[in-house]
C-alpha cells in the first residue's frame, strides 16, 4: 500500500512536470512582435519602413550638436562639458555627442537594410519600388551625413551580423560617395512624385533629386547635378512660401517650399523633438546665443531677421523653432533638411560654375545667363525683401560665391546648413581661419585646427572594433 | 521554510517518539516545550523524572506525555539549550521554554527546501535570528540586517524613507544579469524585495552564501539567497505581543555654506581688499538662506505592531499580526507609510494530512522629494532671501512673500532688475529649488499581497509528500503631478511658458506569480548513518503588466489627476517568464562526524534561447566533525571542531524576459502630421542564449571554544562566473549597442568571519561580542573579446568608467590632478565659486595632455566590510549596539561641482587667464580624480537601551513580560576625511541599470540620525 502510493505520487509529479513542459517554456513575446515572424507582407514590410522614418526623427533632431554647435553662427550659453567641447574645438574622441549621432545614423542604416533584405516578400510591385526607394534614400542621406562628418566611414549596405568585423573598415570617401549616389539614383527613380495628404513627409522622387544634386555639388559634379535641380525645378511642385515666417510656422508645416523634412508632432506619444527646447534659454545649456557675426550679416530691413532672431539684445536666441504650447522636450517644428529656396540657390551656384565665362565678363552676360546665375538667387532675395543681384553685380566667380554661400548662411542660419556649406566650399585652412578669426572676433581664446574638419571616430567602437577601425589623424 | 521544517519534524518524530513506563502511584502529566528565544515547539525534546529511569522525548508539536508524581520533578533538555528543572507539584499540563545557548553549534538552520542541524551544515549559511532587529528604527527589514551577517552587504544607496537598498552577497558576480540575492519568504522565491516584510513578524533569516547551499535554488542562486522564515504558532496558552516605538529624525551631517560676509572676506584678502560688483550689489540684500534649513526638517518615525500566537494541543497553531508604520522623513516630502496583515495558520487534519494558509497583504504609500539634493542647494541662493522683502520686491518686481528665484536679479531675464543696471546675480535660470519642491508631487502606492497554502501527506514515518502553492500580487502605481509654478514663473516667463511645463504621469507595474512546488521528503537513521533526502518538481509562472500615461498642458494647478491635462503618452505592456525545476538532494551523516550533501537542480526558463532552456545545477559538499573524534572529545579547550568544503554550481537568469528573440517593437512616425505605427527590429537574435554560471568553492570551519563561550566561523570563498549573461557593448556601426550572449568572466574571492564571544557570563551581567567580517576582491577575468570598455558618465559634466580584463569589474577613470587652477583675479562670483577645470598630470610624459594620460582611479567596491554586535545585560538593563564598517570603496561624487557653481562664467573661464599651452594642460575637474571621494564609512548603525521589568511587578498586571527602551539609528557615523555629501553609501544610479556605470552620487539623499523609544509587551 505505501509503496503503491510513493509510485502513485511520483507518477503524479512527472506527469505534471512533463505535460505542461512543452508550451510552458517556449512563449514569445507579448508586446513585441519578433524578426523571425514579421516583415512576411506588403504591409510588415511597410512597417520597417516608417521605422526608418521614426529613425530619422530620432536621429535627424540631434543634427545641430555636430553642425550648428561646430560653426560659428551660435554658441551655447553655457559651455558645459561635451556641449562646450564641440562648440569650441577642444572635443576629445570620446565626446558622447560625437559618439550619438554616429550611432544613431548606423541604426537608421540598419533599419532601411532590414527593409531592403525582406523586400522580395513585397507583393505589389509599386510599392515595393516605393519601399525599396525609400530605405535607398534615407541609407543614403545617413551615409551622406557621416561621409561629411567624420570622412572615411563603414559603409553598410546590408543587415550584418553583431560580429561581421569586416564590415567594421572603413571605406575611402570616394567609395562611400559612389554607393550614396547610387542609393539616391535608385531612389529618384523608384520614389513616386507625391504623396496623398495622409503620407505627407514621405519621401519623393524630387527630394532624391535635390539630395541628389547636393551630393553631386559636394563631389563639384555640377553638370550632374544641373539635370537634376533643373528637373525638380521644372516639376513645377515646389515653390517659396510668401513669407519667410511662414516656412518655420507650425501651422503651415510641410508646405510646397519643402521638399523634404523630418516630421514631429509635439504632446503625441514621444513624438515631438527636442531641440526647440534646447535652443530656448530653458534648454539644458540654457540657450544657443545667435553670435555677433550672423545679427549684424542680416540687416534690419532683411524680412528674415524677426524669424532668425529674436530674444534680446543682451539674450539673443533665434525665434526659428518656436512651439510655445509644447511640453519640454517635445515639440513638433519639423526639422527642414531640403526646401526650395535650397534648390534655387542650388541652381545658382551650378549655373556660375558652369559658366565662369559668363560671371567673368557680365557686360556679355545673355539673358539666359542671367536667368540661370542670378534670377534664382534673386527669388530668394526679393522674398527677403532685398534688392535683386544684376548683371554687373560680379565680376568673378570667387566673389559670386562668396555672396552666394553668404546668403546661403543668412538663409539657412541655424538649419544645420552652415557646417556643411563650408565643409564644401572651402579648404581646411579656409575653414580654420574663419573659425579662429570668429573666435577672436568674440573674445574666445579657443581654436580650430585644420584637421578638426573631421569628427573624431568615436572612442567607444575604435576599442570595440578588435583594431579594425582607426581614428582620424590628430585626434 | 516552514512548511518543509514541519514536514521533517513529522518524520523525525515517528522514530523519536518512544513509550514511557507506567507506575502505580503516579498519574499522567502533560505538556509542551519550548524555545524561549522563539516560542518555536522542540520535538525531541528529552523529559525525564528526576532520580527515576523514566524518559520521554517530545512530539512534532513539542508535547509530551509522562507518568509523574506531584513530589517528582521533571528534568527537560534539549541539544543547544539550558537544561531546566521543574517541579510537577499539582500541574497536569507543564507549558515548559527552554532558553537557548544563542549561536551555539546546535542551532537548527533553516536551509532550502528545509531545515538542517548546525553542526551538521556543509555549506556556507548565515543566519540571524530576529531578536532586537525589531527595535532598529529603520523603515525596513534589510536594512536592520546591516553588519550583521558576514559575507552580505547591505547599502543604503539612498537613505530617504522608504527606499530599497542594495543587497549583495560576497561581491558582484554578473555584469548584466544584476547582482541582487533571490528573496525567499517561508520557502516562496518571490519576485520581489523585502520592503514589505515586517522586523515583527520574522522569526529568522537565513543567507545561502556559497554554491553548495544555493545550489538547491539553481538557476537563480548565483548572488545568493536570503531565506526569511516568518513566525508561526505554538500550542499552549495564546500570547499576545505588542511592540512600538515613536522618535525623531536629523539629518546626520550638513555641509557648511559660506554666508555672504564670509565669502565677501575672502575675496577681499585673497584680491586686495577688492570686491566684486556682484558682491557689492548682493550686500544691498544683507539676507543669508542656508538651502539646508529649507529642505531638511525633523523627521519622525512611528512603528505599532499587535500579534497574538498559539495554537491548541490537535495541531492547530496561529500566528496574526497587524502593524503600521509612519514615517516622516528628513527632507521636505518625502514620507513613507505602511501597514501590513499577517495570518499563518498550520492543521493537523489527521495523523496522516497536515495543512497550512498563510496571507500577508501589505500596503504602502511613499512619496519623494522631486528633485535631488544637489538641484535643491543649488537653486535656493544662499544670499538672497527665501522669500521677497519689501527691497528685493523693489529691484525685482516681485510680490512681496513670493518665492526668491536667482533669475529675478537676472537683467536677460527680468526686465525690472535690468532697469537698475545692476549685474546678474543669478547662476541659475532654474525655479528656487522650494518652487521646484512645492509644486510637484512624485507619489507611490504599492499593495502587496503574499499568500500559500500547502497540504503535507505523511507517508509513513520517514516519508512525506508536501504539494504547496504560492501566489504574490504586487500592484505598483506612481503618481506624479508638476504645476505650472513648479518649473517656470508666470511674471517672468508668462502664462504659455509656465503651462507648458506641467506635467502629469501614472505608472503602473503590476507582477502577478504563481508557484507550484511538490516535494517528496525521506528521513531515516539507519544504525550510525542519518539520511535526509528530498526530491520535487517546481513550476512557477510570473506576469508583468505595466501601464505609462502622461499628460502636459495642465490648463490648472489644482486637478493632479490626468483628465485635466492633454494627454501626451499612453502606452500598456505585458509580460512573462515560465520557471519549472526538478530539484534532488541528500545529505548524510556517520555517526555525526562524517557530513556529505549531494544536491542537484534542473530548471528550465522561458528566457533562454529555443536550443538553451534548461540548466543543471550541481554541488557537492562535506564536513567533518574532528571534535567529535575521540582524540579532542576530552578537551578542555576546544569543544566543537567542524572543517567543511564545498564546490558547486549555481546560475543567473535575471536578465528580463525575451532576450533570446530579435524584438520588432512598435514605433511610430509622424506622416501627414499624423501618428502613423510601423515596427523596429532593436535587437539581434540568439537562440543559444542560455545560463550564467558562477562555479564557486567554499572552504571553511566552526570551532566552539572553552565550553562554546567562543565560537569562531571562518569560510574563504572563490566564485567563478562564466558564460555571462553579457549584453555585450558592439560597435553601433552594426545599427546596435550591444548583444545578448553567453560571454565574459567575473571572479570573486574574499576571506569572512564570525566570531562570537560570551565575555561575561554571569547571573546578573551578562556580556556578548560577536564580529562579522569579510573582504571582497573582484575581478574581471574575460569582457568577451575586448580588452577594455570606456563608459561615458554624464555629458555635461564628463566622466568616464573603465572596464578592463584583469581589474576589478568596475574603475574610475580619469585624470590625477597636478595642481589646482587659480581664480584669483576674476570676479569670485557667486559664492563658493571655484575653478571648473583642473591641471592633469601628464602621466605618460609625453608633453602633451590628452586621452593618453587618464588612468584608473579607483573603484566602487569595498575592499573589507565588517560589522560589531555587543550586547551586554545587568540585572533588569540590556544595552546592545551595532557598529559597521567598509572600507576600500570610493564613490565619484559629482556634487562639489553644483555647490561650487562652477558654471558660472568666473568658474568657467579662470583657466583663460593662463597662457595657450598652460590652458591645454587642463581637464574638467569631472574629468578628473576631483570627484573620486573615499567612500569608506564606520557606522553605528543601533544603540539600544532597555529595561525589563521584574516578573513579580507585571504579574498583578497579567502583563508577562514588560520591556521599554531607547534606540537610535545612525547616532554615530563617521565618514572619511575627503568625502563631502551626505552619505558615502549613496549611489543613485544615473545611468539606469547599465552595471558599467556603476558608484556615481548626484544629489543623494542624507543619512539620517534618528532617536526613537519603544515598548515590547506580552500579554
Amino acid at each position: 500500500m505505501k509503496n503503491k502510493s510513493i509510485i502513485l505520487l511520483i507518477q503524479v509529479m512527472l506527469f505534471t512536470a512533463f505535460s505542461c513542459k512543452k508550451t510552458f517554456l517556449d512563449i514569445t513575446p507579448d508586446s513585441v512582435l519578433t524578426e523571425s515572424t514579421y516583415f512576411r507582407n506588403t504591409a510588415e514590410v511597410e512597417g520597417g519602413v516608417i521605422a526608418c522614418y521614426d529613425g530619422l526623427q530620432a536621429t535627424m533632431q540631434f543634427e545641430y550638436k555636430l553642425t550648428s554647435l561646430r560653426d560659428d553662427d551660435m554658441t551655447p550659453y553655457n559651455l558645459e562639458g561635451d556641449w562646450g567641447a564641440l562648440d569650441g574645438f577642444y572635443e576629445s574622441s570620446g565626446n558622447d555627442f560625437v559618439r550619438d549621432f554616429w550611432a544613431r545614423s548606423y541604426n537608421v542604416i540598419a533599419r532601411t537594410n532590414l527593409v531592403l533584405k525582406y523586400i522580395d516578400n513585397v507583393t505589389d510591385a509599386t510599392k515595393k519600388n516605393t519601399f525599396q526607394g525609400e530605405a535607398k534614400f534615407i541609407r543614403g542621406h545617413m551615409h551622406f551625413n557621416l561621409v561629411r562628418l567624420y570622412g572615411d566611414v563603414p559603409l553598410i549596405t546590408e543587415r550584418i551580423a553583431y560580429d561581421a568585423n569586416d564590415n567594421f573598415k572603413r571605406i575611402s570617401q570616394a567609395d562611400v560617395y559612389t554607393q550614396i549616389i547610387s542609393d539616391l539614383q535608385d531612389a529618384s527613380t523608384n520614389l513616386p512624385a507625391t504623396w496623398a495628404a495622409a503620407s505627407k513627409g514621405r519621401l519623393t522622387k524630387w527630394a532624391a533629386k535635390a539630395m541628389l544634386a547636393k551630393v553631386y555639388l559636394t563631389r563639384k559634379n555640377y553638370a550632374g547635378a544641373k539635370t537634376l535641380i533643373d528637373e525638380v525645378i521644372a516639376s513645377g511642385s515646389y515653390q517659396l512660401m510668401p513669407a519667410y515666417a511662414d516656412v518655420f510656422s507650425l501651422s503651415t508645416e510641410l508646405s510646397n517650399e519643402v521638399l523634404y523634412a523630418v516630421s514631429y508632432k509635439a504632446a503625441s506619444n514621444g513624438e515631438g523633438q527636442q531641440f526647440t527646447y534646447e535652443y530656448s534659454r530653458n534648454g539644458a545649456v540654457k540657450g544657443f546665443k545667435p553670435q555677433k557675426e550672423i545679427i549684424n550679416l542680416i540687416i534690419a530691413t532683411d524680412l528674415r531677421k524677426a524669424t532668425s532672431i529674436g530674444g534680446t539684445s543682451s539674450a539673443p536666441v533665434s525665434n526659428k523653432f518656436i512651439d510655445a504650447t509644447a511640453p519640454v522636450r517635445d515639440a513638433g517644428n519639423d526639422l527642414i533638411i531640403i526646401r526650395y529656396s535650397d534648390v534655387l540657390l542650388m541652381k545658382s551656384e551650378i549655373n556660375a560654375n558652369l559658366n565662369t565665362t559668363a560671371l567673368g565678363n557680365p557686360a556679355a552676360m545673355t539673358t539666359q545667363d542671367s536667368l540661370d546665375i542670378l534670377a534664382p538667387w534673386n527669388q530668394v532675395r526679393a522674398r527677403a525683401g532685398l534688392t535683386a543681384k544684376k548683371k554687373n553685380s560680379y565680376t568673378g566667380l570667387t566673389t559670386f560665391i562668396e555672396d552666394l554661400f553668404t546668403e546661403r548662411r543668412i538663409e539657412f542660419c541655424f538649419e544645420n546648413q552652415r557646417w556643411y556649406d563650408l565643409l564644401r566650399s572651402k579648404t581646411p585652412a579656409e575653414i580654420v581661419s574663419i573659425m579662429n578669426a570668429h573666435f577672436l572676433f568674440n573674445a574666445r581664446t579657443n581654436t580650430m585646427q585644420p584637421y578638426q574638419t573631421l569628427m573624431p571616430i568615436p572612442q567607444r567602437d575604435i576599442n570595440l572594433s578588435n583594431g579594425i577601425l582607426t581614428q582620424n589623424p590628430g585626434y | 521554510m516552514r512548511y518543509a521544517f514541519a514536514c521533517i519534524v513529522l518524520s523525525l518524530a515517528c522514530w523519536l517518539l518512544t513509550p514511557g513506563t507506567a507506575f502505580a502511584q503516579t498519574r499522567t502529566v502533560t505538556g509542551t516545550v519550548s524555545s524561549v528565544n522563539d516560542n518555536k515547539t522542540l520535538q525531541g525534546s528529552t523529559v525525564s523524572v528526576k532520580g527515576k529511569n523514566k524518559t520521554v522525548v517530545t512530539d512534532a508539536n513539542g508535547r509530551f506525555k509522562i507518568e509523574a508524581a506531584d513530589n517528582d520533578v521533571l528534568v527537560i533538555s534539549f541539544t543547544g539549550f539550558d537544561i531546566m528543572e521543574i517541579p510537577v507539584d499539582k500541574q497536569t499540563d507543564i507549558n515548559v521554554q527552554l532558553s537557548g545557548m544563542s549561536a551555539g553549534l546546535e542551532e537548527v538552520v533553516v536551509i532550502g527546501y528545509g531545515t538542517q542541524k548546525k553542526s551538521s551544515v556543509t555549506g556556507a549559511v548565515g543566519k540571524i535570528s530576529s531578536k532586537g532587529l525589531n527595535q532598529i528604527p529603520v523603515t525596513r527589514a534589510d536594512l536592520a540586517l546591516q553588519g550583521k551577517i558576514a559575507g552580505v552587504q547591505i547599502q543604503t544607496i539612498d537613505a530617504s524613507a522608504g527606499a530599497d537598498p542594495r543587497i549583495q552577497i560576497r561581491g558582484a558576480a554578473s555584469i548584466n544579469a544584476g547582482s541582487s540575492p533571490l528573496i525567499v519568504i517561508d520557502g516562496y522565491p518571490v519576485p520581489t524585495d523585502l520592503s514589505s516584510v515586517d522586523m515583527n513578524e520574522v522569526q529568522s533569516i537565513e543567507v545561502l552564501k556559497d554554491a553548495a547551499s544555493a545550489a538547491i535554488y539553481g538557476s537563480r542562486g548565483a548572488n545568493g539567497v536570503i531565506l526569511i522564515t516568518t513566525k508561526s504558532g505554538s500550542a499552549g496558552k495564546t500570547k499576545i505581543s505588542f511592540n512600538a516605538y515613536a522618535g525623531v529624525s536629523n539629518v546626520y551631517k550638513k555641509i557648511d555654506f559660506y554666508t555672504l560676509d564670509e565669502w565677501a572676506a575672502k575675496v577681499s584678502a585673497e584680491n586686495n581688499g577688492v570686491l566684486s560688483n556682484q558682491i557689492l550689489t548682493a550686500k544691498r540684500f544683507a539676507v543669508n538662506t542656508d538651502p539646508q534649513d529649507v529642505i531638511f526638517r525633523t523627521g519622525l518615525s512611528q512603528n505599532y505592531q499587535v500579534s497574538a500566537r498559539g495554537g491548541n494541543a490537535n495541531g492547530t497553531k496561529f500566528f496574526v499580526a497587524a502593524s503600521a508604520q509612519k514615517t516622516k522623513g528628513v527632507m521636505i516630502t518625502n514620507n513613507y507609510d505602511r501597514f501590513s496583515i499577517r495570518a499563518n495558520l498550520d492543521f493537523k487534519i489527521s495523523s496522516k494530512f497536515e495543512a497550512g494558509i498563510n496571507f500577508n497583504p501589505s500596503y504602502a504609500i511613499r512619496t519623494v522629494m522631486p528633485i535631488k539634493m544637489h538641484d535643491a542647494l543649488r537653486t535656493i541662493p544662499t544670499f538672497l532671501p527665501l522669500y521677497h522683502n519689501d527691497t528685493t520686491s523693489k529691484y525685482t518686481g516681485k510680490p512681496v512673500g513670493s518665492i526668491v528665484h536667482q533669475r529675478d536679479f537676472d537683467p536677460s531675464r527680468n526686465t525690472v532688475y535690468a532697469a537698475f543696471g545692476l549685474p546678474s546675480l543669478s547662476a541659475s535660470s532654474d525655479n528656487n529649488g522650494l518652487a521646484q519642491i512645492n509644486g510637484e508631487t512624485r507619489k507611490f502606492y504599492e499593495l502587496r499581497m503574499i499568500s500559500g497554502a500547502y497540504l503535507k501527506f505523511n507517508i509513513s514515518n520517514s516519508l512525506s509528500f508536501k504539494s504547496s502553492v504560492g501566489g504574490f500580487v504586487g500592484l505598483r502605481e506612481g503618481e506624479i503631478f508638476r504645476k505650472s509654478t513648479a518649473k517656470r514663473d508666470r511674471i517672468l516667463d508668462g502664462a504659455a511658458a509656465s503651462i507648458a511645463t506641467t506635467f502629469g504621469q501614472n505608472t503602473k507595474s503590476n507582477t502577478y506569480d504563481l508557484l507550484n512546488e511538490n516535494i517528496l521528503t525521506y528521513k531515516k537513521k539507519v544504525g550510525k548513518s542519518d539520511f535526509d533526502a528530498l526530491t520535487g518538481f517546481t513550476a512557477q509562472t510570473t506576469l508583468y503588466k505595466n501601464s505609462d500615461i502622461q499628460a502636459g498642458n495642465f490648463l490648472t494647478d489644482e486637478i493632479s489627476t490626468l483628465n485635466a491635462g492633454t494627454i501626451t503618452i499612453a502606452n500598456t505592456t505585458k509580460e512573462k517568464n515560465n520557471l519549472e525545476s526538478f530539484l534532488f538532494r541528500i545529505n548524510y551523516a556517520f555517526n555525526d562526524k562524517y557530513l556529505l550533501s549531494v544536491s542537484s537542480r534542473w530548471d528550465g526558463s522561458s528566457r533562454f534561447g529555443a536550443n538553451k532552456k534548461w540548466g543543471y545545477f550541481p554541488s557537492f559538499s562535506a564536513g567533518w566533525n574532528i571534535s567529535k573524534e575521540k582524540f579532542l572529545q576530552n578537551s578542555q579547550l576546544i569543544n566543537d571542531f567542524k572543517i567543511r568544503g564545498s564546490f558547486g554550481a549555481t546560475g543567473n537568469n535575471n536578465i528580463g524576459n525575451y532576450r533570446s528573440f530579435a524584438s520588432a517593437v512598435p514605433v511610430a512616425a509622424i506622416l501627414g502630421n499624423n501618428i502613423t505605427s510601423g515596427f523596429d527590429v532593436n535587437s539581434y537574435a540568439n537562440t543559444d542564449l542560455t545560463w550564467e554560471r558562477t562555479f564557486s568553492s567554499n572552504i571553511g570551519f566552526d570551532a566552539g571554544f572553552y565550553k562554546k563561550r567562543v565560537t569562531l566561523t571562518m569560510d574563504y570563498y572563490n566564485a567563478t562566473t562564466d558564460k555571462l549573461l553579457l549584453f555585450l557593448p558592439i560597435p553601433s556601426i552594426t545599427g546596435y549597442d550591444g548583444y545578448w550572449t553567453n560571454k565574459g568572466k567575473v571572479s570573486n574571492h574574499g576571506l569572512e568571519y564570525e566570531l562570537n564571544v560570551k565575555a561575561i557570563d554571569k547571573k546578573d551581567f551578562k556580556w556578548n561580542v560577536t564580529t562579522v567580517g569579510t573582504t571582497l576582491k573582484n575581478k574581471l577575468v574575460n569582457f568577451g573579446g575586448s580588452e577594455k570598455l570606456i563608459s561615458v558618465g554624464d555629458t555635461k559634466r564628463p566622466n568616464y568608467f573603465l572596464a578592463q580584463v584583469g581589474s576589478p569589474l568596475v574603475q574610475f577613470y580619469g585624470f590625477q590632478i597636478d595642481s589646482a587652477v587659480s581664480i584669483r583675479g576674476s570676479n569670485y562670483f557667486p559664492i563658493g565659486v571655484q575653478a571648473e577645470r583642473v591641471f592633469a598630470k601628464d602621466q605618460n610624459k609625453d608633453g602633451i595632455i590628452d586621452d593618453k594620460d587618464r588612468v584608473p582611479l579607483g573603484t566602487p567596491y569595498p575592499k573589507f566590510i565588517w560589522g560589531l554586535t555587543n550586547e551586554f545585560t545587568y540585572k533588569n538593563f540590556d544595552v546592545s549596539f551595532v557598529l559597521q564598517g567598509s572600507h576600500g570603496a570610493k564613490i565619484f561624487n559629482i556634487d562639489p561641482n553644483y555647490l561650487e557653481t562652477q558654471f558660472s562664467s568666473t568658474g568657467a573661464n579662470a583657466y583663460l587667464a593662463y597662457s595657450t599651452t598652460l590652458r591645454a594642460t587642463t581637464k574638467f575637474k569631472s574629468e578628473s580624480s576631483y570627484n573620486v571621494q573615499d567612500a569608506s564609512f564606520i557606522a553605528l548603525r543601533n544603540l539600544n537601551i532597555g529595561y525589563t521589568f521584574s516578573k513579580s511587578v507585571l504579574k498583578k498586571m497579567s502583563i508577562t513580560n514588560l520591556r521599554i527602551y531607547c534606540t537610535t539609528n545612525n547616532l554615530w557615523y563617521k565618514m572619511a576625511k575627503n568625502y563631502t555629501s551626505y552619505n558615502p553609501e549613496g549611489d543613485t544610479n544615473e545611468f539606469g541599470s547599465d552595471p558599467l556605470r556603476f558608484g556615481y552620487q548626484r544629489g543623494a539623499a542624507p543619512v539620517a540620525r534618528t532617536i526613537a523609544f519603544g515598548i515590547n509587551a506580552d500579554f
